[in-house]
């Protein structure tokens, strides 16, 4: 029973909302960083975990039945997650790139304790 | 295979390419053929509307639908894309000889203006999710353009949160992939209706709804946009943009959501509770600020209520409603962003109660502030009221009354800042100094505002394409009353409004970045929860 409930679609909703409690409940902003990648990663798990009509998914267990009959994998997942993968690169790199020049102008990884010095500023 | 390239193509890569050149090459005269090309565009769009017909479709890949990609302009796209382009012509004509409209500002600017074409034009719900994303990242390098202490942190909580929005959108997707194999508009509007069992639209339903709300800033996923919009290291004609066409996007999407779940899941509750909450709450954070900007950055959200409250009742009216607030809103927010961002320059501050006597500074300008809050609080002969009178014709009296005496309230304070009468004259007024073709901006929005309030008979058969609903717009009873709950306003306002204690606490509300994820948390499950009570 418990095997059936190991499937791509449960398995990305679970770590989807381990991500959502990382952006909720942490305050470092590296860890929220983190955590929104772990959220892009569950998303790319669902789609090429997902497929349709008469074609396969490219993972799991039914894979291994691609070669045997004349399926081929579901293309369309794969060419949006690679869309998915580069946009996630490059939207870290920049939040990456935002956090390293917040943190240069107020010393701390801590949105509450940013929040608190930029009020000062104001 | 070599197709045919479709024209629609132009509305992304003609400001994209011309941006790009004058990034790389510098010459200033890219600058003008920007406002041409913006100019080309808007009278292309007219064209497709009168002469050549709408919808008109460009396809993008040899593949047929459902696999290939297309774009469309329809007769909503159409009006948003005119006002898009329009919108950035008044700006780059306003703006183009400051000193913060460099070559990179100038290429993430005219960027943007391709993207947010694309997104009125795309019909396919993955590129949706792709133009956000890139528009995402250009507008939060855009409002960190000015350089001052809180600009990296106000461009951080804004890019992050909607990352986040966007992962729910992009899970949504994921969902109507999964169920209906199909990503385009209209493929999935069928696969929806042939649903049997509604239930299975829930998730999907929920993801798509938590991401658009975010970045149509629906009342507990607000707090980024005054963040955004009214920071100070944005110039005052990114503030335009983003006012005025850039959260349009956001409700573009809530209209194709709800076009696409609408006929299976009971969402009129919804969306009328949401729309009433973000028009009312909007309001009374708005009255709360002192600052000019944060003031039309809140009643931005409250204009935004109200069109959620038309797309929430759906019929013929109020969707039209819908469409002409959509346009009169982009019009004069951006004449009234415009302007806060003169008075901020001739102040020197962003505090509205030490702005006085701009009547005797510069009649022109105070005769221009005076049509933008005309129009916004629905006084007759200009264009707010024709889209309130649309929007209230479905909508319960009392309700909207209610609505308007609030808008009112918070442009009360506007008036102190024309006449002054609470303050002595100071003796010396600095002249104010603006240039010919900053005039010539603020007086195309202002002649528009009163066009489209004055002349809505044509307006509404030519940008609509639709017959006039049969309604009262004018009549001699609505221009006393207006003319009496504004005087009334002004002086509730001084008199009690502005004494209570507790809009004090509202001023300084600000919620953090984990406060925002965990509203937009709390916002999933609600709407799960609703749907699944019915």
């Amino acid at each position: 029973m418990i095997r059936d409930l190991i499937s791509g679609e449960n398995i990305s909703l679970i770590l989807f909302f381990i991500g959502v409690y990382g952006i909720c409940a942490r305050r470092n902003i590296l860890k929220t960083i983190i955590s929104l990648n772990i959220m892009q990663a569950s998303i790319i798990l669902f789609f090429i975990s997902s497929h349709t009509g008469a074609s396969y998914p490219p993972i799991g267990t039914k894979a291994s039945l691609i070669s045997k009959m004349d399926q081929i994998a579901d293309p369309v997942p794969q060419a949006l997650m690679i869309t998915a993968i580069v946009i996630g690169i490059s939207v870290t790199a920049l939040c990456l790139t935002m956090f390293v020049s917040l943190f240069h102008k107020y010393g701390s990884t801590n949105w509450g304790k940013v929040k608190r010095k930029r009020g000062e500023h104001l | 295979m070599i197709q045919s390239i479709s024209p629609l193509l132009l509305y992304v890569f003609l400001p994209f390419i011309i941006g790009m050149t004058y990034y790389v090459t510098g010459k200033t005269f890219l600058k003008q053929l920007s406002l041409m090309s913006s100019a080309g565009l808007i009278a292309y769009t007219f064209y497709l509307k009168s002469v050549h017909g709408l919808p008109v479709y460009g396809a993008l890949i040899s593949v047929p639908l459902p696999y290939g990609m297309s774009l469309k302009m329809d007769e909503l796209s159409s009006i948003l894309i005119l006002l898009n382009n329009f919108l950035f012509f008044i700006t780059t004509m306003y703006g183009f000889d400051k000193t913060y409209f460099k070559k990179r500002f100038a290429f993430v600017f005219l960027s943007l203006q391709g993207i947010i074409n694309a997104i009125f034009l795309s019909t396919d719900l993955f590129n949706l999710y792709i133009l956000l994303e890139i528009a995402t990242v250009l507008v939060a390098i855009l409002i960190m353009t000015k350089k001052e202490n809180r600009s990296v942190y106000d461009g951080l909580i804004y890019l992050m949160s909607n990352l986040v929005a966007m992962a729910f959108f992009l899970m949504g997707i994921g969902y109507c992939y999964k169920l209906f194999g199909a990503l385009n508009l209209d493929h999935l509007k069928m696969a929806i209706n042939a649903v049997e069992n509604p239930k299975v639209l829930l998730l999907p339903f929920a993801f798509l709804m938590t991401g658009v709300s975010l970045k149509a800033a629906i009342m507990p996923l607000f707090s980024w946009l005054p963040r955004a919009h009214a920071t100070p290291s944005a110039p005052s004609i990114v503030s335009v943009i983003l006012s005025g066409i850039f959260i349009k996007t956001g409700i573009y999407l809530l209209l194709k959501i709800h076009w696409l779940f609408g006929d299976q899941l009971a969402l009129m509750p919804l969306f009328l509770g949401l729309g009433y909450l973000t028009a009312v709450l909007g309001f009374v954070f708005a009255i709360a600020q002192t600052d000019i900007k944060l003031i039309l950055a809140y009643s931005t959200i409250s204009q935004m209520g109200l069109i959620l409250i038309g797309i929430g009742y759906n019929t013929d009216s109020a969707l039209m409603g819908v469409q002409y607030h959509i346009l009169s809103h982009g019009l004069f927010k951006s004449l009234l962003f415009l302007c806060a961002g003169v008075l901020i320059e001739h102040y020197h501050t962003r505090n509205i109660t030490e702005m006085h006597h701009l009547w005797k500074s510069s009649k022109p300008l105070s005769i221009t502030l005076i049509i933008g809050i005309l129009s916004i609080t629905g006084a007759p002969f200009f264009s707010g009221s024709i889209s309130k009178a649309l929007l209230s014709s479905t909508a319960p009296s009392f309700l909207m009354t209610f609505i308007s005496v609030g808008t009112l309230l918070y442009y009360a304070k506007f008036f102190n800042v024309i006449f002054s009468f609470d303050t002595k004259p100071v003796v010396s007024f600095n002249r104010l100094s603006l240039k010919r073709h900053q005039w010539a901006s603020l007086f195309m929005l202002s002649a528009l505002c009163f066009i489209l309030g004055s002349f809505y008979q044509p307006a509404i058969t030519i940008l609509l394409n639709q017959p006039l609903p049969n309604i009262t717009y004018y009549s001699f009873l609505k221009l006393i009353s207006y003319i009496f709950t504004y005087l009334f306003c002004i002086i509730f306002y001084y008199k009690i409004v502005k004494r209570i204690k507790l809009l004090d606490k509202l001023k300084t509300f600000d919620l953090s970045f984990n406060a925002i994820s965990i509203a937009l948390v709390l916002f999933f499950t609600g709407i799960l929860s609703y749907l699944l009570i019915q």
